[in-house]
Order: structure tokens, then sequence, then C-alpha cells
């Protein structure tokens, strides 16, 4: 495409990111504030998870993106489509052929190999904010390792409602020594993360935040010996492949209150249906 | 026996104000020293200093010989989590009224990697008695509780890590007199059982003799006077001790 | 075996707040105590007898002097002695019985007599000996009369066998009949080899227990 460099940043900025995620990876789970660049899209359309794309995606790359598990939906179509008109790269829609997945808010079912790599698209990079609305504090507890206020906050939900109520981005532990968001993916996705052989990094647009989880890194959700962590999923098979292990969308299909579960993973559902 | 605390020459200013002037003193384990003092007379920034909330502009403190300015960030505030307790005068300061109490009595055990949530229940249960509040209210937000309750949450959240010095400020200032009196007591026999060494701050000279082995009198950022606190308090030396004594109104 | 040896003592109390006035109390006083023995201090009001016996206890500081006590086999000076040897000394040796007892509200008699719970039953046992009924066990002293509350002070002291134990007119608010207990109390105290000094008033008691009298004389004020 005329008048924009490859992949839409120019050389520099994606040095400069690069850096940050050299960074990251160093430190895991670690945030590391990088100068988030203006993209053609406004704040909380996935333009940190764009930038980190940018900055590592390579002509010889194979790009998926989707967005709440799903190809086909108008974000994943966007970005994809973003990504061949300025890098020009191939793009799929099977998990098993990608090198880099960006994704919104799920982690595919198929799991990923050493040889790719997963960018999460983070709203919000800071697992304290709740608890400590001041930033500068909850640099502080980083670096002091002061967690304590987040297992108060999942005793409150035992005490409240019997069991961590933490639906989706459930706080995890990094290598022992982070706490980290793993951006809105459902508690069920969490597991995922652990020990996982591709290497995962997570862009804030808007935060301007990046962060790393290196390949077979210890990721543990925060949870009590006696109340472990609990990856939720409805009781349902998917009603287009009838499989029972994935993570279902629970979609409304008429006015009389009639729904079904599907997979929300769709490339998985398509493969089990081949 | 060997110092648990020592403060060597300390001093603190604030601008042109002189808040710690020359300051020495040192603490052995299971002692309970008081600061005397009326407002100004520095014995709140003293407490402050040697709980490493604040550092002194000159002089050390020194922890079991080891100077807390060579500590760095990490291992004092670990100290202060657990082998330390504050109590503070106003426990609204120093609690979550919006976390349950279980909750608030938790997060020290639980911030030092307590991870069974049954088992940081019933240690809270257990303080909830030991502090003289109905363990049913547990689950009960302080938000509800009154101001000596309170002061009883935050001293069974202080106390749960079983620390080894408490620095306490003021910790009956603000209550009603018979409030205060279940307060001191409760704080007496904890002390003694526990075998915690305490440096209570406090303008009130009943409260000293009550609790303490040991006494210092601060006026101006000085220490003035010091010694056995029977004897400081039925033998006063100095003009402003003696001061002090006769001003107390019998009851 | 010596106990307690105090000589050259002297204290002057300088009351800032009257103007400077300085009141010479303790002019080179002094006295040895044996075990088994009891010294009684003697002289007229204002002569320092409450203010010598304090000075033993290291209550009152006093400007020159020593105060030898036998503390776990040694001589120790209370006068030089840092602030947490004159704590252990008065854990482990030196008693002291005040003139009133100063009640902490919501302890129990029996607790005040105790110390810790493991010596409930003892002090139950030395609080019936001074006339102190079970049912006053449980209750606080500071609503008891002063002859019940200097009772429980006694039992405080009388519960364990201290070396060496101050009294200070420790039967002023007693009638006849536990005077006589706690002269036998004393006696008891002395047999097992506890040296004492006492303030008492009464003749009677002195004369009951008091091995020798050491006489105060007030000291003229310069």
């Amino acid at each position: 495409m005329d008048g924009y460099n490859f992949a839409y940043l120019d050389e520099q900025t994606k040095r400069m990111i690069r850096r940050a995620i050299l960074k990251a990876v160093a430190i895991p789970g670690h945030q590391i504030p990088f100068a988030g660049r203006e993209m053609p899209l406004p704040y909380g359309w996935g333009t940190g998870g764009i930038q980190v794309t940018a900055a590592i995606i390579g002509p010889d790359d194979v790009l998926k993106v989707i967005d709440q598990g799903a190809d086909d939906t108008t974000n994943a179509v966007s970005i994809r489509r973003f990504f061949a008109r300025t890098a020009g790269v191939r793009t799929t829609t099977k998990t098993a052929e990608a090198s880099v997945i960006q994704t919104r808010h799920r982690i595919p079912e198929t799991p990923l190999r050493a040889d790719q790599i997963i960018v999460y698209q983070v709203p919000m990079p800071e697992p304290l904010y709740k608890l400590e609305p001041s930033r500068a504090a909850a640099k502080r507890r980083h670096a002091l390792a002061d967690y304590g206020e987040m297992h108060v906050k999942l005793y409150e939900d035992i005490t409240r409602f019997g069991r961590v109520a933490v639906a989706y981005d459930h706080p995890v532990m990094v290598n022992e020594r982070y706490l980290m968001s793993p951006s809105p993916i459902p508690a069920f996705d969490n597991p995922k993360m652990h020990m996982m052989p591709a290497l995962q990094l997570f862009g804030a647009g808007r935060e301007k935040r990046i962060y790393a989880v290196p390949p077979f890194t210890e990721v543990k959700s925060l949870d009590f010996e006696d109340h472990p962590f609990h990856p939720g999923r409805a009781e349902q098979k998917c009603a287009l492949c009838g499989g029972t292990k994935s993570y279902l969308d629970e979609i409304v299909i008429d006015d009389q209150g009639g729904r079904m579960f599907a997979c929300s993973d769709t490339d998985y559902c398509e493969s089990r249906r081949a | 026996m060997s110092l648990l605390l020592e403060a060597r020459a300390l001093q603190k200013n604030y601008g042109r104000i002189t808040a710690l002037a020359d300051v020495s003193l040192n603490l052995r384990p299971r002692e309970i020293l008081a600061i005397v003092g009326e407002s100004g007379s520095g014995k709140t920034t003293l407490l402050n200093v040697l709980a490493g909330r604040i550092a002194p502009d000159a002089g050390e403190v020194f922890y079991n010989g080891a100077p807390l300015s060579a500590l760095g960030e990490l291992k004092l505030r670990k100290l202060q989590r657990s082998r330390w307790g504050f109590i503070q005068q106003d426990p609204r300061a120093a609690l979550r009224l919006d976390v349950s109490a279980g909750g608030n009595i938790g997060e020290r055990l639980m911030a030092a990697g307590a991870r069974h949530y049954g088992e940081i229940r019933a240690t809270a249960r257990q303080w909830l008695n030991a502090v003289e509040i109905d363990p049913e209210r547990l689950d009960d937000m302080p938000k509800f509780f009154s101001g000596g309750m309170l002061q009883r949450l935050q001293i069974a959240a202080t106390l749960v890590t079983e620390p080894e010095i408490v620095f306490m400020d003021e910790p009956t200032g603000g209550l009603d007199v018979s409030v205060q009196a279940k307060i001191l007591d409760l704080i007496r026999g904890l002390v003694r059982r526990l075998g915690l060494a305490v440096v209570l701050v406090t303008h009130d000279i009943g409260v000293a003799r009550l609790l303490a082995d040991r006494l210092i009198v601060m006026r101006h950022g000085r220490i003035v006077e010091t010694g056995l606190t029977d004897q400081v308090l039925d033998d006063p030396h100095h003009e402003y001790t003696q001061l002090l004594v006769s001003s107390v109104l019998p009851a | 075996m010596m106990m307690l040896a105090a000589s050259g003592l002297e204290k002057t109390f300088s009351l800032h707040l009257q103007g400077g006035t300085r009141l010479d109390v303790l002019r080179g006083a002094g006295l040895g105590v044996r075990a088994g023995e009891c010294v009684a201090l003697s002289g007229p009001s204002g002569a320092g007898k409450s203010t010598l016996l304090r000075a033993l206890y290291g209550n009152y500081l006093v400007d020159r002097g020593e105060i030898l006590v036998r503390h776990a086999g040694e001589l120790v000076d209370l006068v030089t002695a840092p602030a947490e040897t004159v704590m252990e000394i008065r854990r482990e040796t030196l008693g002291y019985v005040s003139q009133f007892l100063r009640a902490i509200p919501r302890v129990s008699a029996l607790d005040v007599v105790a110390g810790v719970p493991e010596c409930r039953d003892a002090a139950a046992k030395i609080l019936r000996r001074l006339g102190i009924g079970e049912k006053l066990h449980a209750l606080p002293p500071a609503t008891f009369s002063g002859g019940e509350q200097q009772r429980v002070n006694l039992a405080r002291a009388f519960i364990r066998d201290w070396p060496v134990l101050l009294l200070d007119e420790p039967t002023a608010s007693l009638d006849a009949e536990n005077r006589d207990i706690v002269i036998r109390l004393m006696q008891e105290a002395k047999a097992k080899g506890a040296a004492l000094v006492g303030i008492f008033h009464d003749a009677f008691v002195r004369d009951a227990i008091a091995d020798r009298t050491l006489t105060l004389e007030p000291v003229r004020q310069n």
C-alpha cells in the first residue's frame, strides 16, 4: 500500500515497541510503559494489540485475528484487513496455520505451539485498579510484591457469594512474582496460559502498557487452597459440533427466549465439524 | 538481653520546627515503653521514625542491631506487615471499612502468604473472641461497628501475625472512658500473654502508668526525663514532668 | 546472710512548681537486713520513713548512696543498676506492699492476686486465708471496702515467697483479726528466710514482728 511503511508503523516506532517487548519478556508479568502512537482506530478497539502485532510481524508471517473467539466479527475482520493491506501478509482463520494470533477476550481452544505468538488486546492492564485507584501506589505495590489486598478481595467474594466471583479477567501470579491481568478472557481460559509453549504478548493502547509471559512460564490463577480456582464453563454441548470441552457462547435465537449454545472459537468448531 | 530496637541521636525538622532533637532510646524484648508528652512534643513523630514510617534527618534506628536505613524498602515493608504492628489512634484510617471484619483480620495473614480460606476464618474468629467481639460478626462490615469495636478490630487485625514489636499511637484516644478502660485492659492482657514489646505514645499519664514498664517524657522534641514508669511518675525530677504529673485531675 | 544493705542515702526533693523549694528528706540514711530478719522503720511523720522504703524499691531515686540487694546470689546496687536489672529484681527478688491497692478496672480480685491463670488456685487459698470469701474472688476490687482492698493487696504480695519484702503500713486498715493473720504471714515469710523492712504504725504489730527498729529523725532543712 502506497505512502505507508510496512505494517503501518515507522521502523523507529517498531524498534521502540520491540525494546518494550524485550523488557516485558525479561520481567514476566510486569507492565512496561511504551510511547503508544496514534492509530487509525480509537482507543478501546485494539490499538495496543495492533501496535504489538505491527512491531513483530514480518512478510512471511501468517496472521489470524479473533474477537471473542470468532474470526468473522466486525473488529476481527477490520484488523485482519488492516494488516493484509499495510503488510501484505497472508491471513488465515485456522489457528494451526497462524504464526501470529491477535485476540480480544479469548484464547483459542486449539493448543498453541512454540513457533506461534499470541497477542492479547488489553483494556486495563492494572489488575489492582479496582482496589487501588492510584496508579503510583499500584506501581509501588508491584515493586514491593504487596498483593495482600487482592487476596482480601477474593476472600470477600467467597464470603459473600460462596465462591470467587470473578468470571473473567481473573488475576494471575506470573512466575511467582508479578500479579497480572490476563485481559478480559473468561476464567475458563486462564489454565491455558500456564506453561504455554507460545510467546504471550499483551498490549494496552489507551493505558500505554505492554507486558509479556515468555514460553513455558508458570501462570497461576489466584485462589485459596480450600477454594481452588475453578475454570467455569456452561454445562451444555455445542449445538453445532457437539463439543463439551470448549467455551460456549449463549446465543438468543428468537423473541420467545429461545437460546442455543455454540463454541465461541469458530475455527475450533468448524474443524470439528469438517 | 539484647536490644530489640535502638534509636541514636534522632533528629527531625519540619522547616523551622524541630520535631526531634537528639533523641536516643532503646527497647528490649517484652518491654513496654511509653512516650508521654503534650501535643507538639514530638512523640508521634518519634513513634513514626521508630516504626520506619518516616526517615529521620539525622541519627539512626537499629532493629536487632541492623540500621533501618540499610534495610531497603522491600524488607522494611515485609517487617512492618508481619513482625511489627502499628495501631493507629483512628481505627477508621487503619481498617478497610468496605471489607468484612474477617477480611480485615485476615489481610495481614494473607499478605504473609496464608492461602487457606477456612483456616484464615478460624484464626479470625479466635481473634474476634480475644478482643471481645462476638465471633458471629465475622462477616459484618466495620461500617456498623462502634468506635470501641473498631479499635478492638484494629487490635485484632494487627496482632494476628503475633508481631514482635507493636507501636501504638494513642490507642484509646477519642473513646469514651468506659470503653477506654476495656481496651486498655485488653491491651494489657494481650501484650503480657503474647510477650510483645510495645512502644506506646500517649498524653494520658494514667494509661502510661497502667501499661508501661518504662517511661519517656518529651517536650519540644527532646527527652526531658526517662526511667521506670512508677519512678518517673512518683518521683519526677524535671520541672516539666512535675508539671505533667501534678496536672492530672484526681478521680 | 545479708539480703539488703543500704548506706549513705541522700535524697532532696526539688519542687520546681513551688518556686524551686528544696526538701531534704534523707541524709546519710542506711540499714542492713539479714535473711529471716525484720527491720521496722519508725519516727515521726515527715522523718522520711516512706521515702526510705520507696527508695529501697527504686520507686524514688536517691541522689547519693548505695542500695545493695542480694539478687540471684549476688549483691546488686539498685542505685546504679540499669532499668532492666531493676525490673528483673522487682520480678524475682524484691516485693513491695503499698499502703493502698491501685485497683485496675475489670480485673477480678483472683486475677489481681494470681497474675497468671496457673496461680488461681494458690490465689484463692491466700484470699480465703485473709478472709476474702469465694463470692468476692470474681469481682474487681474497685468495689471493695478499703480494708478488703488492702487484704487483696496483701494477698498479692504473700502468694509468693519474696526473698526481700518491703511493707508500707500493711495492717493500717485492718481489724484485729486480720491484723493477726498478717502478722502470722510475715512470721511465716521470715521463717522461710525472707528479709522484711516495714513501716508499722501499730506498736502491737511492730513488737510482734520486728527484730530491730530503725528510728529516723526529720532532716533539719537548710
